[in-house]
């Protein structure tokens, strides 16, 4: 037996190897949280990608102080032009305004505590290209935890799906492996939105509901993971087949994924019981 | 020892492109896999049996900077490695257009054998889409670039290696 396996010790490395880390990969999907090893990777690229990120971000920022530069003269003639109208505009928005604070002040007292958030900036992006996955500038030691969600003004970015103490991992609505129920705002349909290379879909809508372009899309808080009523896009487009038994429509993204630089993490409240952090 | 103290070096300033080169310039929006590209180069000019070892170590990097699932891409490098160590010699490696045409081949294998793992945790994932959209186009850049990636490999191997190159 022992001669069998000095034979055919290298076969038996390699399967050895492969079982390995077939059962390493297992573990990790399963397990919530991140595991040591992207913990220590992370932790060491941490300041490589701080570092590179604030060097772009000077260079980024020099060159379109430039570029705004060159055209300054003529924005400001245009600007002169655009007070003008404005100053007449301003006095019956001043009338209206008088009364929107007025509602505003009712509304937010009856409305509820606004969540907390952790702001972060965007410091990378997964290395791949099969994953849409962006790291954030907040970990652990200023408490995000792993399925806490990631927002912008704009709408629903995403969900932390590892953490470590630096820096966390933020897997976008736009991945393939990510799945957001949802609803249509007008008429309370519901449906998945799926990520693609293309953007978002949102499938499995019964066939004899009636969507309309432009249609807003929300988040429906099925499932706990998502809170309800946050934005994801609008509907720019329906396929539905005779015998298909879902509709599909295919989503403007609230968010441009290609612009965003900085985003909020929701830290979740009591209400959230199974993300709470007491 | 020279050549595996070579190929961790390979793997670092791989890690350094992936952070730097990658999150700024991309090509047609691809994000090239430097750390491949140099084990595969590595592997098909020495073919010794530890580089899908560390091949290992590699992809477990690209799963900590990517999904996190740890393991998936070291599973993928380490097959894609392993089959270059043992075909090698089907290759001639000392032309660069041959080369170009394995990095090729082996880099829509290694997307194919990912994606296919990937597939097993999540059915749901569209695999012929991502390999035409996503595996493809990055599978010709990475050829188109394999002579300079070469090059460079060259002058590491003379750097480092010297007359045992």
């Amino acid at each position: 037996m022992f001669k069998f396996i000095s034979t055919y010790r290298l076969q038996f490395l390699i399967l050895a190897t492969f079982i390995g880390l077939f059962m390493l990969m297992s573990q990790t999907y399963s397990e919530e949280g991140s595991s040591r090893f992207q913990t220590v990777v992370q932790t060491v690229t941490y300041p490589m990608q701080v570092s590179v990120n604030s060097v772009a971000s000077t260079f980024k920022n020099i060159w379109s102080s430039y570029i705004s530069l060159i055209d300054v003269n003529e924005e400001n003639n245009r600007l002169r032009q655009q007070l003008q109208d404005m100053e007449e505009k301003m006095n019956q928005h001043i009338e209206n305004s008088v009364q929107f604070l007025r509602l505003r002040d009712q509304l937010l007292f009856a409305s509820k505590k606004t969540k907390e958030k952790i702001f972060a900036e965007i410091i990378g992006e997964s290395a791949d290209n099969t994953h849409d996955i962006s790291l954030i500038n907040r970990g652990s030691n200023q408490l995000v935890q792993r399925n806490f969600i990631v927002i912008r003004k704009e709408g629903l970015v995403g969900r932390i799906q590892s953490v470590s103490p630096f820096q966390s991992s933020v897997q976008l609505i736009t991945d393939h492996r990510n799945r957001v129920p949802a609803l249509i705002q007008r008429n309370r349909i519901r449906g998945l939105i799926y990520g693609t290379r293309e953007g978002l879909e949102m499938r499995q809508i019964n066939q004899h509901a009636i969507i309309k372009i432009g249609d807003r899309v929300i988040s429906s808080g099925l499932g706990g993971l998502y809170p309800k009523g946050l934005l994801i896009g609008w509907v720019n487009e329906i396929r539905h087949q005779k015998h298909e038994l879902f509709k599909t429509a295919i989503l403007d993204s609230a968010v441009d994924f290609n612009q965003i630089e900085e985003v909020f993490v929701i830290v979740p409240t009591k209400s959230d019981s199974h993300l709470f952090i007491d | 020892m020279r050549l595996l103290l070579l190929s961790h070096g390979f793997i670092l300033i791989g890690v350094l492109l992936i952070i730097v080169f990658n999150n700024y310039f991309q090509l047609g929006g691809l994000k090239i896999n430097w750390m491949l590209m140099f084990l595969l180069i590595l592997t098909l000019r020495h073919s010794k049996m530890f580089l899908p070892f560390v091949g290992i170590l590699a992809g477990l990097i690209m799963d900590a900077l990517s999904h996190g699932i740890m393991g998936l891409y070291g599973i993928s490098f380490f097959i894609t490695l392993l089959l270059v160590s043992q075909t090698n010699k089907l290759f001639y490696a000392n032309s660069v257009f041959v080369v170009s045409l394995a990095v090729f081949t082996m880099s829509i294998f290694e997307g194919w054998l990912s994606l296919s793992i990937l597939d097993i945790f999540e059915p749901d994932t569209d695999k012929s889409a991502l390999m035409l959209i996503s595996i493809l186009p990055l599978a010709i850049l990475q050829g188109i670039l394999t002579p300079l990636i070469i090059q460079f490999v060259i002058f590491g191997e003379n750097l480092f290696l010297g007359e045992t190159a």
